[in-house]
């Protein structure tokens, strides 16, 4: 929706530009705090390349950005998987949600991190236990915006569904279920970036590895230059899967226009 | 469900021959929230002849609604019986059904929402197309079948609507107060196609309004509601075919006009908690 005004207000060639614009003052701003902060502390944008090149071209950075791409869309997939089918059944069958539903906004506001000894007791410290961490962490806002999604079908929809003769299934394919699409679409987009988090804490807090374990460790051994590429590495996932997703809501949202 | 029609022809767009609809002893009540019972119809009878066009009239929460979608189905009577035909009614493309806010699937083009009605019918795709391509012709909406609905100003909405309420070929139509929401041009061309689609077709027509004028303009008889009842039913001569422009002109429109307004007053006056027209009555120095 914010899209919409967005793109209405603004020619598509100038918000391009300006977001030009602003990458150039940021770097222009963390070239001028490396000059004036002690370089220890803060590397120049430039070193931060020269690590990054490095980085890669070593196969540090490859093998760390495929294992943690492993966990993350490992675990946020089996997430997906879970998620949807019973944010969909908690929204289809009435009683059974409002049964739950309590558990689940239980468990979403517990901090997830909490679990994670017990993680470790009962999966170890493979990638079962870093898979699982990420698992936690996207699966309730998708059960949450599914349920919610589905629910909230609009009621003038399924009357006038109903009016016309619909069979109850047929009102759940073609009214329920679609209108619930923008909801599961958030719910995604948020489990996406709790899963990316969760990824880093895993990664730091079970067996040591991935872009979470380089994390660790150049920021413990004050390597800031390699530390800076490791961060932007996960900036750049995250801007990556939520760019995907709105391109995904984007296609699916097509008739808005 | 229910069988579908048979089909001679997918480009034929008549609908079937208008039926009667009958309401005997008539009644209906809501449950709110709190335990309240409101009675939203009460002890309605009613006979609609075949091929009739009536307007349900009436302040706001005088059941007329309710009425409508108890024609539909949609609700079970508490009491009494409805037919249309020799049948109860059962929701399905054989009554149609149009509504204010147009009901229109958002993320359905106009083809495939006027499709919808026909829908799981066992209608193969391509005269399930030829038929809505032909409906849409008739609505005057021919080649906007891949449009979505937010392509569409209000009137257009509308018209897709009626094609989607006329496809299944409806012996009686159901329209809730559906140009209430347009502004005032379109709904004097909605009006005109509306007669014009009626006295070709003479589907037998229930028309809920809040518009005296919309009322006279288009029905062969006025029925004015309150508290769940009917409080009077008028039947009206003007003379036929009528449209928007010149309906008004006849002498006989001004007396109707002034009985059935002061009819609405005084039900709305009567009834504090209708908040339709009591503000509008009370700002005159009329209010009671």
């Amino acid at each position: 929706m914010a899209r919409r005004s967005e793109s209405a207000s603004a020619p598509p060639w100038l918000i391009a530009a300006m977001r030009l614009g602003v990458l150039a003052l940021l770097l222009l701003l963390w070239a001028l705090a490396a000059d004036n902060v002690s370089r220890n502390i803060i590397p120049s944008p430039l070193e931060t390349l020269e690590a990054a090149v490095r980085l890669w071209a070593d196969g540090r950075l490859p093998g760390a950005l495929g294992a943690s791409l492993v966990t993350y869309l490992g675990g946020f997939v089996l997430a997906v998987a879970f998620a949807l089918p019973l944010g969909i059944v908690m929204g289809a069958f009435g009683l059974l949600g409002r049964t739950i539903e309590i558990y689940v906004y239980a468990l979403a506001a517990t901090p997830r991190v909490a679990f994670i000894p017990l993680i470790i007791l009962t999966l170890g410290l493979g990638i079962e236990a870093k898979l699982f961490v990420v698992f936690l962490g996207a699966v309730m806002p998708i059960i949450i915006n599914t349920y919610a999604g589905v629910r909230q079908a609009d009621p003038d929809l399924v009357e006038m569904a109903r009016s016309v003769g619909a069979s109850r299934s047929r009102i759940f394919k073609a009214i329920v279920l679609p209108g619930a699409v923008p909801y599961v679409l958030a719910g995604l987009r948020i489990g996406a970036t709790i899963g990316l988090i969760n990824t880093v804490v895993a990664e730091l807090y079970t067996a040591v590895t991935g872009l979470g374990g380089l994390l660790a460790l150049y920021g413990n051994t004050f390597r800031m230059a390699e530390y800076f590429v490791i961060v932007l590495t996960l900036a750049a996932i995250g801007v990556v899967v939520t760019e995907v997703l709105r391109l995904l809501e984007l296609r699916l949202t097509r008739w808005s226009n | 469900m229910s069988p579908s029609p048979p089909v001679p022809d997918a480009g034929d767009t008549s609908t079937s021959r208008g039926r009667g609809i009958r309401f005997a002893g008539v009644s209906k009540a809501f449950i709110a929230g709190n335990g309240a019972r409101t009675s939203a119809v009460r002890e309605v009878d009613l006979e609609i002849a075949e091929q009739q066009f009536v307007a349900l009239i009436g302040p706001s929460g005088c059941g007329k609604s309710t009425l409508l979608r108890l024609a539909d189905g949609l609700l079970e009577p508490d009491t009494g019986r409805i037919a249309i035909g020799d049948a109860p009614p059962r929701p399905g493309p054989a009554i149609g059904m149009v509504f204010q806010n147009f009901r229109l699937i958002p993320w359905r083009s106009v083809r495939d929402n006027v499709g919808f009605a026909l829908e799981g019918r066992g209608l193969d795709g391509t005269e399930l197309k030829q038929r809505v391509q032909a409906q849409l012709e008739q609505v005057g909406l021919a080649g906007w079948d891949d449009h979505y609905p937010a392509q569409l100003s209000g009137g257009m909405r509308q018209r897709v609507a009626l094609a989607r309420a006329l496809i299944g070929r409806p012996g009686v139509l159901l329209m809730d107060e559906p140009f209430a929401s347009l502004d005032a041009q379109t709904r004097e061309l909605m009006q005109d196609d509306l007669l014009a689609l009626w006295e070709r077709q003479r589907p037998t027509v229930l028309f809920v309004t809040h518009s005296v004028d919309e009322a006279l303009l288009l029905a062969d008889r006025v029925i004015v509601m309150g508290g769940g009842a009917v409080l009077e039913d008028l039947p009206i001569h003007l003379p036929r075919p009528r449209r928007s422009t010149d309906a008004r002109r006849a002498a006989e429109y001004s007396q109707l006009r002034e009985h059935l307004w002061s009819r609405i007053r005084d039900l709305v006056l009567a009834d504090p908690a209708s908040a339709f027209f009591g503000r509008h009555v009370q700002a005159d120095g009329e209010g009671g």
